[in-house]
């Protein structure tokens, strides 16, 4: 009896240790690691060898309701609209859009993401009425979210008013960015706050009306060292200052922008030395600039088109 | 005619009571001046914190019009228990350890938003069962219940470590207010992080091993796996002093555990967690999680120092395992010794153990701070009683000791602020490794009195 129990214990041990390894495969799954592969090379810039990478995870036969083929949808949505492949956007969120229906439903909040990448390549092929709908809809679900009305919110307002800045219908623009301020900074220091308060001073700059502008922008500065900012931006506040003439306001600002710049500076190559490339802290730095840059660039392309007063 | 005995008792009764006014004052004026900070944090979290949380931007926030967002633990947390409620409700077969999947649930409840980067689950699938009913709510009021249970789980750790001493001492539930209000803790909160439930499993499990409850205390401490990083604060006492009931108790608890995951997460994603572990703390190949400047621990600090940038992490690894090795040493070699002459022998090599594991992890934030409350509050308790066991010079000493571990809490709000003049956190990590080092350093001396009141008692009684 002692003995059958030991042969089954001998013949069952390396039968479960085997079922075990097998289940535990200690390395990551093909699809999750080129995904990550795709992901880093486009953050750091490399879109060739990203979209190959995404090419090869196409090529991937996934299961039918697979919740990790729509994450590579999504982000190669959002890759083809980073490098203006507006048209192949509109394909992949095309696809996104079916796979969500079939796994989460035709309600399910990921479809507001979907619509957002979708509206954003409308707005880059021109076509502002296809793009403005879509953010619409964004609005529209608003009741159904397990967050608050207030976050679903928010984006679409913001760029329907850089729609509508585009399109030089600046007090549309103005009105947007106004109620987007309401609902989404209620504190000012935050990040957002400052870009939609950029926003507002770049719009009220081109309405004329230069009081109300240079209260925002004041209200767009970075207040401390680790706020990410364009470094330029504290000499943009000086020279606008100086364009409304107020000149006792100068000297103050460029000082407050020599203190911040060099505060700045120091954390920044302090952090950075420390982080690898594809780290939250920096890719929300340059996503914090370049949202700057983007409203500057709208309102460059006014002025060039010499349709701003 | 008073004799020369009756001539050192009166001294003795004379110093006691001399020292205990002292030290009365002193509390007043620390607390005096700290009542402001109380107030601030009770305004911010009224006027600031709660409408950001009502309307979700507390739990998001964003840093561009594209709608990146940075993520506080508790939505992470939300979306894990999201990401397990659709897999059982829909029936897939989804791997919930996944960090794409866990990025994309995220993104589901904050939609259009989305966080910035990707984000990885490291708990053990039993805490899949407290996080899964909580994407049954909305998000605020899921983050509200949440609050609740920390807030519970924070009290009831302080009882449990106070119930002995508050029948003689009532008035030590104040020092339940300020436990609360101190900054780790208040940060728990806000963050909705998980220390306070490893702190109450900790404290019962602590109480039942001073109570010689050997086989409970086991069984106890098997649910400090959940938060892996701290499991050793209990677990290595227990082993070395519980021995085989402990291991019995504990073994029990971890095949509930086992059962409660397989029940929660199901089988396959047991694997998943072991892979994620692996991937993400062996082979770093999940370059998101290798930031480790902002850790608050002694490898934190060293990343933040110049001279460490590249070798904090091998260099924390190391030390912590020295850690260990000395930590085990002390309960094997010192605690035997010690627990022949002093009551409380338990409570002082546990709180310089625990100092130690808070300060040296390898994974550790702020909030991780809470634990202090251990040596705090066996410190106090230590440094406040039997004063006439001991000589003039030692109760100086002592006293010293309570104002430290008294302040330490108070330590936390503003002289570990940020200063004006800071442009990077490298003095904030020295401030709290300090402080730290202050702790270590009382717990070490107040060991070395608990020996000397051994040698002093033949002289006392003479």
């Amino acid at each position: 009896m002692h003995s059958a129990k030991h042969t089954y214990f001998n013949l069952y041990l390396p039968v479960l240790v085997i079922i075990l390894l097998q289940s535990c495969s200690l390395t990551e799954d093909p699809g999750d690691s080129l995904l990550r592969k795709a992901r880093y090379l486009q953050t750091e810039g490399h879109f060739k060898q990203a979209e190959e990478v995404y090419d090869k995870l196409s090529m991937l036969s996934f299961k039918e309701k697979d919740p990790l083929q729509l994450s590579i949808l999504l982000n190669q949505a959002r890759f083809y609209l980073k490098t203006k492949k507006f048209n192949k956007t509109i394909a992949t969120c095309d696809k996104a859009t079916q796979i969500c229906q079939a796994i989460y439903g035709a309600n399910d909040s990921l479809n507001r993401s979907i619509l957002f990448i979708l509206a954003s390549a409308y707005a880059g092929l021109g076509e502002y009425d296809k793009a403005l709908l879509n953010y619409k809809s964004i609005q529209k679900s608003a009741s159904k979210s397990l967050c608050s009305k207030d976050v679903v919110e928010l984006l679409p307002l913001i760029k329907s008013g850089d729609l509508e800045f585009k399109r030089n219908n600046l007090p549309a623009a103005f009105q947007y960015y106004l109620k987007a301020l309401s609902i989404g900074a209620p504190d000012s220091t935050e990040m957002i706050a400052r870009l939609i308060n950029y926003r507002l001073a770049l719009c009220s700059m081109a309405l004329g009306n230069k009081c109300s502008a240079e209260i925002f922008f004041r209200n767009s500065l970075p207040h401390a060292f680790d706020h990410a900012a364009p470094r330029d931006i504290i000499d943009k506040y000086a020279q606008f200052v100086k364009q409304c003439g107020k000149q006792g306001s100068i000297a103050p600002a460029l000082e407050e922008s020599k203190l911040w710049q060099a505060k700045h500076k120091e954390y920044v190559d302090w952090q950075y030395a420390r982080c690898n490339p594809s780290s939250r802290c920096v890719l929300m730095d340059k996503y914090t600039e370049q949202d700057y840059y983007l409203i500057d660039g709208i309102k460059d392309s006014l002025a060039k088109d010499n349709l701003l007063p | 005619m008073p004799t020369k005995k009756n001539f050192y008792c009166d001294m003795k009764l004379n110093r006691i009571m001399v020292l205990n006014w002292l030290r009365l004052g002193l509390i007043v004026i620390i607390l005096a001046h700290y009542f402001c900070h109380i107030s601030h944090l009770f305004n911010f979290f009224e006027t600031d914190m709660k409408p950001r949380a009502q309307n979700c931007f507390w739990f998001a926030r964003v840093g561009s019009a594209e709608g990146d967002c940075y993520i506080v633990d508790f939505l992470h947390f939300y979306s894990g228990g999201l990401l397990n409620k659709e897999r059982i409700e829909k029936n897939l077969p989804l791997d919930v350890y996944n960090s794409f999947l866990l990025t994309q649930t995220i993104e589901r409840v904050i939609a259009p938003m989305r966080p910035i980067g990707t984000y990885c689950f490291q708990y053990p699938p039993m805490f899949f069962a407290l996080i899964t009913p909580l994407a049954y709510f909305d998000l605020y009021t899921a983050w509200r219940l949440w609050f609740f249970i920390l807030a519970i789980c924070v009290v009831i750790t302080y009882i449990v470590i106070a119930y002995d001493s508050l029948a003689d001492r009532p008035l030590l539930l104040c020092g339940l207010f300020i436990f609360i209000t101190s900054f780790p803790v208040s940060e728990n909160f806000f963050l909705g992080q998980t220390t306070p439930i490893e702190a109450v499993i900790l404290a019962l499990s602590f109480r039942l091993l001073i109570k010689k409850n050997y086989f409970w205390s086991g069984l106890i401490a098997g649910a400090s796996l959940l938060k892996l990083q701290h499991c050793l604060i209990i677990l290595i006492p227990g082993f070395c002093v519980g021995k085989k009931d402990f291991l019995r108790g504990f073994l029990i608890t971890l095949g509930v555990e086992l059962l409660l995951a397989i029940i929660a997460v199901g089988f396959d994603n047991i694997w998943h967690f072991i892979r994620i572990i692996y991937v993400a703390e062996i082979t770093h190949s999940i370059k998101d999680l290798d930031d480790i400047w902002y850790y608050f621990t002694f490898t934190g600090m060293l990343e933040c120092l110049p001279w460490f940038i590249s070798s904090a992490a091998k260099i924390g690894q190391v030390v912590f395992v020295f850690i260990c090795l000395i930590v085990l040493g002390a309960w094997l070699k010192i605690y035997p010794t010690l627990h022949k002459i002093s009551n409380q022998s338990m409570q002082l090599i546990a709180s310089i153990t625990t100092i130690a594991f808070v300060t040296f992890n390898v994974h550790g934030c702020w909030y991780d701070y809470l634990l202090f409350i251990f040596p705090c509050f066996w410190l106090y308790i230590w440094s406040t009683t039997n004063e006439s066991e001991y000589s003039g010079r030692q109760s100086i000493i002592r006293l010293i000791i309570s104002l430290i571990v008294f302040t330490l809490p108070f330590l936390f709000w503003d002289n570990l602020a940020m200063k004006a003049s800071e442009n990077t956190i490298t003095g904030y990590q020295l401030r709290y490794f300090l402080i730290s080092m202050l702790l270590l350093s009382s717990g070490m001396i107040a060991l070395l009195l608990e020996f000397k009141r051994y040698r002093n008692k033949p002289l006392l009684e003479k």
